[in-house]
């Protein structure tokens, strides 16, 4: 199979199927998704539909059971955990929904933690991390553990965290979902301007439709499968979404 | 590279801070466990100290001259040792004649000697009198007061020398133990047994002036049993003793220098009734008593430290499983797992050298604490010091430990997966893959091996076969780390479809060359691994015995257990099986009954310990190990001692017994004659006189035949009325007061003979075969004329044992009657005395002349103060394991408590109070300590019922220690509780909105 280079993200026909005790669960079957260099997408779904999990495929932290995953134009589906890695560190950035801080270093040393453990290292760990912090408006708290920072501290300290070594894509999930309007409202604008400044491209996991219609295409999955894929900008589209929601009981 | 690992330690030094409690439990366990090494290898560093210290003070000069062998004892020994030596050396002109030859040979030497005093029980009591103390079974040391020792001073607390105080035939000096026991002062009056003089106390000198190693057997039991000196003019008090009949000389040389000619010189007089002992005798002696307390403290330290390990093992686990999520998130940000695993490596080595630190400090500390017990085994006084090399060993081998056994549950560590971060809710405890995780597990054993290896040097050597053994054990492992490695790489090759397979298969056959051939080179160079495989099988089996023990007593689930029933395919495995199902069924049985019957809490609690069956079967290991040694040791003395207890006043039938240094029939009527009038202080007595003579004729009349024979023989008369032997009668009856105080009608008196020689312990003819009815012709001697008297015996009694007793040596005794008219050789009573009377009793006894009353009791404390010398040492050090179970059954605690927080905060939410909470836990763990007991203190029970029934024949009922058994069991749970209550208290507090929400 051949990648197209204006694709950061492709995945071809990928199914994954989990071992849940006795049960055998098709997480997902045959997706195949093609996402463009600065794009920001929002996957939005009911629980179980498979986001988290298309959402681990793409970010390298699993494998499929068939199908092929590109990032960045590299087949990354028979790679080993070693290369994974490597994969992760460099080219991928991720946001999670209870931020995931290392609780026992400050803002400032998870911020730089990526950049210590890139192989190849392209900037200076502290210095990196200050003008990221900077850059989401949370310097000063940069030398504060995450138990010491609010939750919309903690995501944008995240956020940084996340583009530590200047991915090509950020992976996030859920990532206003711990937090209350304010701090969620700030967290997506970060995202925008990373977006939009940077030109990183975004997958972003999320229940809210609201925070999914920011985005500029918005795919949902129902029981695995890719069910629609529409521009949130498109009135025709969005409103056709919105009946679908109701219809299957989404937020 | 360097950035990186100073992420690690300030990342590891971060997680130990916010993490307090955790981090001080894994550090006390690591302490303990170096602690108890620590202190072992510095009481061994005092006690070579000592050992090397004055080499001539300790031999008591540089050449000690004594006889070759028990049969060359002083006056066995009258032969010449050369021409110039007209008499023995070991008499007064002997020891003349050395000193002119030392004086020819090697100008300006000093010649001594020491003599012991003989004869039954001869200054072996002493009594004062005004003071009403007594002690027993002490040492006497005769020596010429000017001259003795060659080397040193012996001087007193008052500063005098032996030579100042010992001015008198009547002047004694005390050892400090002796009086000590006395409550003797300087100026008191002291009566020693076998003496026809009193003696005035002149002085005290310190214990380890002749305790310990040096003079031999000597000093050792003049440091176990007390010593007094007195100068050898006072032999004339004590009756069958020889003036100037030496036991050992000292010489001291003009030149020490030429100490190994002298001895040569020496030695080639007589070589076979002397022999010496140099300076450089004693320096090789010491050297090997050196190495071997080396050996012992490294071996006993080393089981301390693995008991502390499985404290690492369960910490790291903890801390791994505890952090999956943290592990995954830092994967996902691109760590690789060999980096995680190094990560908790590093937070595991910062334990190791934390935790050896406060090791080393808490080692010298109970080193100093115990010091009394190394001095109490050794007998002598050891000097405190905090010494380097014990603390670099325990420190180095600490945190090699730590690290080791840190290193699987962190391999662990790298195995997370990354995509656990989505999924927190399925957080689990991470299993390292199965065949890496064994690769690893083969590798520890051989870098434990490497450790043990450098500990224990050359003590393995002598194993028959170990150059055979630990090769082959290394080849078995190489092997199987081959095979495990080749397995991974298949089943890798498996899952990543399309790659090539021939360059592998080569690299298969290489590494399964290369780890074979590697192994069996391992083997070769590291004899320890051998212990440490078998350490690491015994281990193993105990595991998952307490494992499957705490499912049985839970009442657990057969469903729980399948996986493990498979372990018992292995052939290794099968003598277990009965094993399993006579304790399993049972204890499974009693399990599920309570699980129906008893009140919810104690469901709860027992649920409690099913839930984390691992943890509980490392905190049993630790706690069976350390209770077992100790149950072990203390049960057997309790049982030795009481057992000698009861056979010592059987076999002399009473309590006490009176002896007398002047055997005559007036003494027997003089003393009977006392003893009657204080009848009102005894329960009973009687008087017993032995008697010297050859049994000449024998007649068997089973057989018919009449034996001529000619044996020299001792003989017992004794009053019947009370206090006869309680012997066990494999043939007729003891004596009975009702007939026997007499001859029969034909002129024969009655007898009781046992049939072993109280020394060989063997019968010997004719007592082999010896029967009711068989008669005795004895030709008994008076021992003031030596006029032979006939008398005629026939035997009534044939009693299992032997003969000896504290008054003779005699297997033979008859009614006191039969001897009128015959001066004894010894004359002694035995009595029943009520403790209360025993202070007016030895009072009013000393109005015959002559005579000692001992208590059989201090027989028993003679043999209780030999046990208790040599039980001391292992018994610190059980104590020790039992101290390092203890930090670890507290880690272990203070660990499940952590992981149940949420199920505590439950608990409270729906309405438990914290003391019911509270109540639960602290079930749940002296749930454990019982368990932990009856199988340690079980066990030990078993062992020693085993052994009674074979030394007792089944007379177990009073001689088990139910007493000591229960109060161990009581240890167990004390120390469980112990352990938990800290911990638990501070959870069980713990408000329930604080634990739902942020666990």
């Amino acid at each position: 199979m051949s990648t197209n280079g204006q694709y950061v993200v492709q995945t071809v026909d990928v199914s994954k199927d989990l071992a849940l005790g006795q049960v055998m669960v098709h997480a997902l079957r045959g997706v195949t998704l093609n996402v463009k260099a600065g794009e920001f997408l929002g996957v939005i779904g009911p629980s179980g539909s498979g986001k988290s999990t298309l959402l681990g495929l793409i970010g390298g932290l699993d494998t499929p059971t068939t199908g092929q995953v590109f990032i960045d134009g590299e087949d990354i589906t028979n790679l080993t955990e070693r290369e994974l890695t490597r994969i992760r560190n460099e080219k991928i950035g991720f946001v999670f929904q209870f931020f995931n801080l290392v609780p026992t270093l400050t803002a400032l040393q998870n911020v730089a933690l990526p950049i210590r453990f890139a192989r190849h290292r392209k900037f200076d760990p502290t210095g990196r991390a200050m003008e990221l912090l900077t850059l989401l408006e949370v310097d000063d708290r940069a030398n504060h553990r995450p138990n010491q920072l609010s939750g919309g501290q903690q995501q944008r300290v995240a956020i940084a965290r996340a583009l530590a070594n200047n991915p090509p894509l950020l992976m996030c999930d859920e990532p206003t979902g711990n937090l209350d309007t304010v701090s969620g409202a700030l967290v997506m604008q970060a995202l925008h301007d990373v977006n939009e400044e940077m030109g990183t491209t975004i997958i972003m996991v999320t229940h809210d439709m609201d925070i999914a219609s920011q985005a500029h295409r918005v795919i949902s999955l129902v029981d695995g499968r890719i069910a629609d894929d529409i521009d949130p900008r498109s009135a025709a589209q969005m409103t056709a979404m919105n009946l679908l929601r109701e219809e299957r009981g989404l937020e | 590279m360097i950035d990186r690992v100073v992420f690690f330690i300030t990342h590891s030094f971060n997680d130990l801070r916010v993490n307090k409690q955790r981090t001080l439990f894994a550090l006390l366990c690591i302490a303990a466990g170096v602690a108890a090494m620590v202190s072992l290898q510095t009481l061994g560093v005092m006690i070579n100290d000592t050992l090397t210290g004055s080499l001539q003070e300790s031999n008591r000069g540089d050449l000690r001259i004594h006889p070759e062998s028990e049969y060359a004892w002083p006056g066995f020994i009258e032969s010449d040792l050369e021409d110039s030596f007209a008499e023995s050396a070991f008499t007064r002109r002997g020891v003349a004649a050395m000193q002119t030859w030392f004086d020819e040979n090697y100008p300006g030497s000093v010649v001594t000697y020491r003599q012991p005093l003989e004869g039954a029980f001869a200054g072996w009591s002493a009594f004062i009198p005004e003071r009403g103390t007594v002690k027993s079974f002490i040492w006497n040391f005769l020596i010429e007061a000017d001259t003795y020792p060659v080397y040193g001073k012996v001087r007193s607390f008052d500063g005098l020398t032996l030579n100042e105080m010992l001015q008198a035939p009547t002047d004694i000096v005390l050892g400090e133990n002796l009086a000590e026991d006395l409550e003797a002062q300087v100026g008191d009056t002291l009566r020693l047994s076998g003496a026809s003089q009193d003696f005035t106390v002149r002085g005290i000198v310190p214990t380890d002036t002749e305790s310990g190693f040096r003079n031999s057997a000597d000093g050792f039991l003049a440091g176990l049993f007390g010593f007094y000196y007195l100068d050898v003019s006072a032999v004339q008090f004590f009756e069958d003793t020889t003036p100037g009949q030496a036991s050992e000389l000292y010489v001291r040389l003009g030149d020490p220098s030429k100490v190994d000619e002298a001895q040569e010189r020496v030695e080639a007089f007589k070589r076979n009734a002397i022999s010496t002992d140099s300076t450089t005798d004693l320096r090789e002696q010491n050297a090997v008593i050196s190495d071997q307390v080396d050996d012992m403290v490294v071996i006993m330290g080393l089981v301390s430290l693995l008991i502390g390990g499985i404290g690492i093992v369960n910490t790291m686990l903890v801390i791994v499983s505890r952090r999956t999520t943290e592990i995954a998130v830092l994967k996902t940000l691109g760590v690789q797992p060999g980096e995680v695993t190094l990560l908790f490596l590093v937070e595991a080595i910062i334990m190791g050298i934390l935790g050896g630190f406060l090791g080393v400090l808490g080692g010298w500390g109970l080193a100093y604490l115990t010091k009394g017990v190394a001095e109490n085994f050794l007998g002598q006084s050891l000097v405190f010091t905090p010494a380097i090399a014990p603390a670099v060993n325990g420190y180095v081998v600490g945190v090699a430990i730590t690290m080791i056994f840190g290193f699987l549950p962190t391999l662990a560590a790298g195995q997370v997966r990354p995509a656990l971060v989505l999924r927190p809710s399925e957080a689990i405890i991470p299993q390292a893959g199965r065949l890496s995780a064994f690769v690893a597990l083969v590798a520890l054993i051989l870098v434990l091996s490497l450790v043990a290896q450098g500990l224990l040097g050359d003590l393995l050597d002598d194993v028959p076969y170990i150059d055979t053994i630990t090769p082959a054990i290394g080849v078995v492992y190489g092997v199987l780390m081959a095979l495990a490695l080749i397995a991974a790489d298949i089943i890798d090759r498996r899952k990543r479809r399309g790659r090539p397979w021939l360059g592998h298969a080569v690299s298969w056959l290489v590494t399964l060359a290369v780890l074979t051939g590697g192994g069996a080179l391992v083997g070769q160079a590291i004899p320890a691994l051998l212990l440490v495989t078998i350490a690491f099988v015994v281990v193993g089996y105990l595991y998952v015995l307490f494992w499957l023990i705490i499912w049985a007593a839970g009442g657990g689930r057969f469903r729980e257990i399948w996986p493990g029933v498979l372990v018992l395919l292995l052939p290794a495995l099968w003598p277990l099986i009965p094993v399993l199902i006579v304790i399993l069924l049972p204890v499974w049985a009693l399990g599920r009954l309570i699980q129906r019957v008893m009140f919810v809490d104690f469901r709860i609690a027992m649920r409690g310990m099913l839930a984390t069956k691992g943890r509980g079967a490392t905190t049993l290991l630790a706690l069976v190990i350390g209770i077992f040694t100790l149950s072990v040791i203390t049960m057997l003395v309790d049982t030795i001692t009481s057992a000698f207890e009861d056979l010592l006043n059987d076999a002399a039938g009473g309590d006490v017994v009176v002896f007398t240094s002047m055997p005559s029939t007036e003494t027997i009527t003089r003393l009977r004659d006392k003893l009657e009038s204080e009848r009102d202080l005894l329960d009973g007595y009687a008087v017993i006189a032995s008697f010297d003579g050859n049994l000449s004729d024998y007649r068997d009349v089973s057989q018919n035949r009449n034996i001529n024979i000619r044996m020299y023989e001792s003989i017992d008369g004794r009053d019947l009325d009370s206090n006869l032997p309680k012997l066990t009668f494999t043939q007729g009856r003891n004596l009975d007061p009702a007939r026997d105080n007499e001859a029969d009608t034909e002129g024969y008196w009655p007898v009781v003979v046992q049939t072993k020689d109280p020394y060989s312990e063997e019968s010997l003819f004719p007592y082999d075969d010896v029967e009711v009815g068989d008669i005795m012709t004895f030709q008994v001697q008076s021992s003031d004329t030596g006029r032979r008297t006939p008398v005629m015996f026939k035997v009534v009694g044939v009693a299992e044992g032997a003969g000896l007793w504290a008054g003779s040596d005699s297997r033979l005794y008859a009614p006191l009657a039969a001897f009128e008219g015959i001066e004894p050789s010894n004359v002694a009573a035995v009595l029943d005395v009520p403790k209360s009377n025993m202070r007016e009793l030895r009072v009013s006894l000393m109005d015959v002349p002559g005579t000692f009353a001992l208590e059989t009791r201090y027989l028993n404390d003679l043999v209780n103060q030999i046990v208790d010398q040599f039980t001391s040492f292992p018994i610190l050090v059980a104590a020790l394991a039992l101290f390092t179970g203890g930090f670890v059954i507290a880690n272990s605690v203070a660990l499940s408590t952590m992981e149940r927080r949420r199920e505590i905060g439950v608990m409270k939410a729906v309405g438990l109070q914290r003391e019911r909470v509270l109540g639960m836990l602290l079930l749940e763990h002296s749930l454990t300590g019982i368990i932990g007991g009856l199988i340690g203190v079980g066990i030990s029970f078993v062992i020693l019922a085993l052994m009674l029934y074979y030394m007792f024949q089944g007379e177990l009922g009073d001689r088990l220690p139910y007493g000591i058994a229960l109060t161990l069991m009581g240890v167990c749970v004390v120390i469980s509780l112990v352990a938990a209550i800290a911990s638990v208290w501070t959870a069980s507090g713990e408000k329930p909105l604080n634990t739902l929400r942020y666990e």
